[in-house]
């Protein structure tokens, strides 16, 4: 990947980078460093991206990683915010965004990616790094927690 | 609204993005672009720590310069800015400053741009703040071209800030190419509480207090006088030097106004990158240039050898016959640019010069390395400058804390959420040598 290649590249997926972060984070101006902070390693580093193919679940998981040091550094900060899975009942009273954001963060990536990104199974399981049927299974567990019933082609 | 309905309400809510995002690419190009220029500039330990502190040095009443500044009063308090700096004293001593005298203010906040001075590769703007919004700021620069446009390829070194009234400092060099005829200055005022007395600066582990926001953005457009930006010389050589075993190609000097700069060229080879010279010009008088403070060598962000180096300005000299005197170097090994660091045990490969790790720190996810020199072998650069994780991933420190006492001198530089048991260390350097005896070169007459 060339530099002008990245830069046409990441321009076209900033919006879905920017998308992503806010629901991770739910702040737009922390999303919006999140991004920045995303674009720069980016940079720093397209020269090892290989296959352009690859080139937006590659992004994805450069702005995830940037956003879990953000969550983590906030952790450290303040009491942990997140719901435990059990605690169903809590979810269903939420509006489905903050339910979205008190997900335990490996759902609330499924959820993210696969709903308000638009990756499909196999480039979230990309992204994540995980086994698509740990995937599908994340998905179904998030998806029961947020009682929020979506048919598969609403995800892809 | 059920949960369907509230999905697609939110798909709905997240497709207005902030106006900030739109210049989300041009900002990360601009920080990579900052951050190579960062690592192609050489400045000395003293010349980072001099931009952290405040100078108090009285001025140098030399007759000619007490004249100067006889015949210009308002050049009294320039003068007392510029005196740690020879190369600008002199610039001083001969007028050669542009006086402007723009004045901006918003929110409360002021700022006038009194003086530059100014030539073909440097700038230094010399300024007051006022207004009541606060007694002192913090003055973040950013330049543009002359249409507002990106502007790269430049450096720039700014000083503690000073109550409002008293004259400041910053300076601008130009790596990249020659100073333009036009510049819009934009400066972003951020409030600050009183200049710290003794008995209030904070202790060295405290936190740095948060930033608060700008109070105000004030805009400068500047013409930059080509009288100034025009003038150089340069004397060519073209002579190779073997320096350590290395061959080096003294190419050529350059002479402006408010420094000297002496270009090199490598051998591809050598076995080691020359990143560091200790050096310095004198004339026929026994008047010696030495290394300046701020920008001290430039190098290239795709290799680690340093070609270009600084010294004071020789410019207003009328003494032509220059020696250049080579005291020392600093080289990077080739093959031992990369120290392996095991986290648990605390073994290294070796490190530069006569530096050991100490201790590993590790904090919430965070781990600081503590590298220690003798106080007297301590190198004239920060011993490292960034990392490898075992995955391959890289990254520059993004600062450094330095501790000295009589004894020794330690430099801090931390791992931020570093998960792994080891890392490789970038090193700045391998070995400093001192040359048994200066090599000279006689620089022909220009």
């Amino acid at each position: 990947v060339t530099q002008q290649e990245f830069v046409e590249r990441v321009e076209q997926v900033k919006t879905r980078l920017y998308r992503t972060a806010l629901l991770y984070l739910d702040s737009e101006s922390m999303a919006l460093d999140a991004v920045d902070e995303a674009i720069y390693k980016g940079f720093c580093a397209y020269g090892k991206l290989r296959q352009e193919a690859f080139f937006e679940t590659w992004m994805t998981r450069i702005l995830l990683n940037v956003c879990a040091s953000e969550l983590r550094r906030r952790r450290r900060e303040t009491a942990a915010e997140e719901l435990p899975e059990t605690a169903a009942e809590e979810f269903d009273a939420l509006p489905l965004k903050d339910a979205i954001a008190r997900l335990p963060q490996e759902l609330r990536a499924v959820v993210v990616l696969r709903y308000f990104t638009g990756l499909t199974l196999e480039e979230t399981a990309q992204a994540l790094e995980v086994p698509r049927g740990t995937v599908s299974t994340r998905q179904r567990r998030a998806l029961a927690l947020l009682k929020l019933d979506l048919q598969e082609q609403e995800g892809s | 609204m059920d949960r369907l309905e509230e999905y697609r309400a939110l798909l709905q809510e997240l497709e207005t993005t902030p106006a900030r995002l739109e210049s989300a690419v041009p900002r990360a190009r601009a920080r990579v672009r900052r951050q190579k220029l960062r690592r192609a500039v050489g400045m000395p330990l003293a010349g980072l720590a001099a931009a952290c502190v405040c100078f108090v040095l009285l001025v140098n009443v030399s007759a000619p310069f007490a004249a100067a500044c006889a015949d210009l009063p308002f050049l009294k308090e320039l003068a007392q800015v510029v005196s740690f700096n020879p190369s600008l004293s002199a610039a001083v001593e001969h007028h050669w400053v542009q006086s402007v005298g723009q004045t901006q203010s918003a929110n409360g906040a002021e700022m006038t741009v009194e003086y530059l001075i100014v030539d073909q590769k440097q700038l230094n703007i010399f300024y007051t703040t006022g207004g009541d919004a606060a007694p002192r700021y913090q003055v973040d620069m950013d330049l543009l071209d002359a249409e507002g446009g990106e502007l790269s390829g430049y450096f720039l070194s700014c000083f503690e800030a000073k109550e409002n009234g008293v004259l400041q400092t910053a300076s601008v060099d130009f790596l990249d190419g020659a100073m333009p005829d036009a510049l819009r200055l934009v400066c972003s005022l951020i409030p600050l509480s009183a200049e710290p007395t003794e008995a209030t600066v904070p202790a060295e582990d405290d936190e740095t207090p948060e930033q608060s926001d700008p109070a105000a953005v004030l805009t400068f457009d500047l013409s930059l006088d080509p009288n100034f930006t025009q003038q150089s010389r340069t004397i060519p050589v073209g002579q190779w030097l073997e320096l350590d075993g290395q061959r080096v190609l003294l190419k050529e000097v350059e002479i402006y106004p408010t420094h000297i700069q002496v270009n090199l060229e490598d051998d591809p080879d050598n076995t080691a990158w020359l990143v560091g010279l200790d050096f310095y010009v004198q004339d026929t008088g026994g008047q010696r240039y030495e290394t300046p403070s701020g920008v001290t060598a430039i190098g290239s962000p795709n290799s680690p050898f340093t070609g270009s180096y600084r010294l004071d300005s020789s410019f207003f000299s009328q003494d032509q016959g220059l020696t250049l005197v080579l005291t020392g170097a600093r080289w990077l090994d080739k093959d031992k640019q990369w120290a392996n660091v095991d986290l648990i045990t605390g073994e290294t490969d070796a490190l530069p010069g006569e530096y050991t790790l100490v201790q590993i720190t590790r904090t919430q996810g965070d781990v600081e390395l503590t590298l220690r020199a003798p106080i007297d072998d301590r190198g004239t650069v920060v011993p490292v400058q960034g990392w490898r994780s075992p995955d391959g991933q890289e990254g520059d420190f993004d600062g450094w804390r330095g501790y000295n006492t009589e004894e020794f001198a330690d430099t801090r530089v931390t791992l931020k959420d570093y998960p792994w048991d080891s890392v490789e260390l970038k090193l700045s350097y391998t070995r400093e040598t001192a040359f048994a005896a200066p090599v000279t070169v006689a620089l022909p007459l220009s």
